[in-house]
């Protein structure tokens, strides 16, 4: 965490190494950290750890909704999620649809955050109203779309398309078509906040390297894949582990852009989230329903260490210069 | 007062935190004894606050009639308090963690009728027996179907009936002129002589209009179903869903007749149907005596006269949706409870809530009392005679626990004939499928 340890522990520290009756800390001394921190770890313990040993526990068990006491089944439940068809389909959308949001998004931030490093008339404004979208209530920005995207002839999406000549599209009845929609949210909600992340990162690479480069005749473009890309590399790892959590945890869009958890007559958009939530409350089948919650959690931690290793294998080809504002992590 | 108005924050905050609280709660385990003890009737003196949490506007609706007033000016010692949810998915989800946890119930839950199944098999040491209750002659005051859903194996009555929703079919007059059809009730009645004759008329209109005759494919299955005496399960609790004679051939009449064009795209109370209903962009739709409200609200005063109402072909009668009133063992104002769930729910009141077009009662005396009532926004279509003869003839089906996961799957099926083409066989075989693992 912190490295910023108050002078007071590390006086203590040091004056520990000679011990003596008189530098003995009193005992509400010695235990004070732990008061000071442990308002995070109740809490953390219970509304984290609780949660999840909870979870953990009542995926071995049939438990409805409706009532009744729970009922010990072993790994049942995980071999009836194996064997579900509606599981592998809600994984296989997962997917997909963390693709068509996920990259994406990570570009256009990219390119934004690009053009907004460079000093602009009205900069300033350009990088506030980056973060309006992610400040914008995520249900009203969905419900918004959902009218964009229209099933009717009239809807906004079906109009622009109508301008170069296409057929109006029933937007939530086709697979891509409600996929796509999907991404366009995510993609709308998050990009200028990934953008400002990666200004961020900008700021740390010192000035000069630009404009040596610049004397050296490097196009922007050239800049950005030599100058830009390389010292941005810890943060844009950054942007996808925490990008991927998200698309794996999506539920919010897909939940509010049709009518409910079952993503479509045919489950053509329906996420793990929303299978676990259907299950859970629509079917009352809780255990089931923690099951699908372990396997999620298992498919995060799993996702989040490929990329965190994918990426650690680049660095080694190719290690990054630190810079001496301490640009690179 | 099944209206599912559209999706709303709430039920997204509802996720989060029931799904945290579901997790915290499930320790609490049960707490039922299986005997009851009498609940006596309450001290007429002693200071009282029910709480109530509601749901579909139940008790907003009491509120309006003036009735939880003019309880409260009758009984000095009584406060009530109650809070809604418009939801009832939401409303249950909460309702069913609270009382896996014992805690943080009010005194009066209502329930809708779709939920009984699992109230009476599963929850049944949950809930106060209003049999050994002062209040146990009002149990009487309802016919058998009614009761019959809300009573136990044993014979515990968990509820009072509050609104029932007989069905009729609503259709709009002036869409049906348009396409040089039948108008009024009285002739569209000897035309629509059966389930057949609907179709076919709905072709014509379809072919002289080109807009869908019917709202949706699940409203019309719900529909088709709600004249039979069985649903997806028979008296003896053994789901049949699969082989009976309703569901099959409902579900490949309704799909029939949405591979043809008759029934409009859309989902059932999403925003594009609620729309739907003041443009006209379908003219039928299955009409539980709920739905009317919900017209009028949808349609609103420009569309006064353009909407009516005829009763189903054959004299058949149905049933959607409907609630009741309960008192779970928790409540320490049992007593309280009960008297004002009685005066609620009896026939005086349940006629004021008619009257004032908020829902259709399911007290026998009231059934019979509101039979002379018109409607001038329906083009005083004689709802009253129309919903009372329905009342009267629909069957007592039999509800099952997994009524909810047959009917999910069987409504998306037949929403995939619909909207991406596939053949009603193969709908048919997924949802089979889909039921049974998710049933299993």
């Amino acid at each position: 965490m912190s490295v910023d340890a108050p002078p007071d522990r590390e006086a203590a520290g040091s004056r520990t190494t000679s011990p003596g009756p008189r530098q003995r800390r009193s005992l509400a001394e010695r235990f004070a950290p732990y008061g000071y921190i442990s308002p995070f770890f109740l809490l953390f313990g219970a509304f984290g750890l609780f949660p999840l040993a909870f979870t953990l526990w009542l995926s071995f068990f049939e438990f409805r909704l409706g009532g009744g006491d729970p009922q010990f089944l072993g790994l049942e439940n995980y071999v009836w999620l194996f064997g579900s068809d509606a599981f592998y389909n809600a994984l296989l959308n997962t997917l997909t649809i963390g693709l068509l949001s996920t990259v994406p998004q990570l570009c256009i931030a990219l390119a934004l955050a690009h053009q907004l490093n460079y000093s602009m008339r009205l900069r300033n404004f350009f990088r506030v109203s980056m973060i309006i979208p992610y400040a914008t209530s995520l249900v009203a920005a969905t419900l918004v779309f959902g009218s964009i995207f229209s099933n009717s002839a009239g809807g906004l999406a079906n109009v622009l398309i109508g301008l170069v000549g296409l057929d109006p599209v029933s937007w939530t009845n086709g697979k891509w078509t409600a996929q796509f929609a999907i991404a366009v949210i995510v993609t709308w909600h998050w990009a200028g906040y990934n953008a400002l992340i990666y200004l961020a990162g900008m700021q740390s690479i010192p000035q000069d390297l630009y404009e040596a480069a610049a004397i050296d005749g490097a196009s922007r473009w050239h800049q950005f894949l030599h100058v830009t890309l390389p010292g941005l590399r810890p943060t844009i790892l950054f942007t996808i582990v925490v990008s991927t959590i998200g698309a794996t945890q999506l539920f919010t869009e897909p939940f509010l852009f049709g009518n409910g958890a079952g993503g479509g007559a045919l489950g053509q958009y329906q996420v793990i989230a929303m299978y676990m939530y259907e299950v859970a409350f629509t079917f009352g089948r809780l255990g089931r329903a923690s099951a699908i919650a372990m396997v999620l959690l298992v498919l995060v931690i799993a996702l989040v260490l490929l990329n965190t290793g994918l990426a650690r294998l680049k660095m080694r080809d190719r290690p990054i210069r630190t810079t001496p504002s301490g640009g690179a992590r | 007062m099944t209206a599912r108005v559209h999706r709303s924050t709430a039920r997204l905050l509802a996720s989060v935190t029931v799904g945290a609280l579901a997790l915290a709660a499930c320790s609490g385990g049960s707490d039922g004894s299986a005997e009851q003890t009498p609940v006596a009737a309450p001290d007429e003196e002693e200071p009282v606050t029910i709480t109530v949490d509601s749901f579909g506007g139940i008790f907003d609706n009491y509120e309006k009639a003036g009735l939880l007033d003019a309880y409260m000016d009758e009984h000095p010692n009584v406060t009530i308090e109650f809070q809604e949810t418009q939801d009832e998915p939401d409303y249950w989800t909460a309702l069913t963690t609270k009382l896996n946890s014992g805690s943080g119930l009010a005194d009066i839950q209502p329930i809708e009728i779709s939920r009984t199944a699992l109230v009476t098999q599963q929850q049944q040491d949950r809930w106060v027996d209003l049999t050994q209750s002062a209040e146990a002659d009002h149990i009487d005051d309802y016919p058998d179907a009614k009761n019959g859903a809300i009573t136990t194996e044993d014979g515990a009555v968990l509820g009072f009936g509050t609104d029932a929703g007989p069905m009729a079919i609503c259709f709009r007059t002036d869409k049906l002129e348009e396409a040089g059809l039948p108008a009024t009730a009285d002739e569209l009645s000897q035309e629509i002589t059966d389930w057949d004759a609907y179709e076919s008329l709905g072709q014509e209109y379809t072919e002289a209009t080109g807009e869908p005759w019917m709202d949706t494919v699940s409203g019309y299955y719900r529909l088709l179903t709600s004249v039979e005496p069985v649903r997806n399960y028979d008296e003896e609790g053994e789901p049949t869903w699969e082989t009976n004679d309703t569901v099959r051939p409902a579900f490949m009449r309704a799909a029939a007749a949405a591979e043809q064009g008759l029934t409009a795209d859309y989902e059932q109370f999403s925003q594009e149907w609620n729309t739907a209903m003041s443009t006209g962009a379908f003219a039928t739709l299955a009409c539980p005596a709920w739905m009317l409200g919900y017209i009028k609200q949808q349609a609103g005063d420009e569309n006064a006269g353009n909407w009516s109402v005829m009763p189903l072909p054959q004299e058949l009668g149905g049933n959607w949706g409907g609630s009741y009133l309960s008192v779970p063992r928790t409540s320490e104002n049992a007593g309280a409870a009960i008297q004002l769930a009685a005066f609620l729910t009896s026939a005086e009141s349940q006629n004021e809530l008619f009257n004032q077009g908020l829902s259709f009662p399911s007290h026998s005396d009231s059934v019979e009392q509101v039979r002379d009532v018109t409607d001038a926004y329906f083009s005083d279509a004689p709802i009253g005679e129309i919903f009372s003869a329905s009342y009267a003839s629909a069957p007592d089906q039999p509800l099952g626990v997994d009524d909810g996961v047959i009917d999910v799957a069987l409504t998306e099926a037949l929403v995939s004939v619909r909207t991406n083409d596939v053949s009603p066989e193969d709908a048919w075989n997924t949802a089979v499928q889909n039921i049974e693992n998710q049933a299993g």
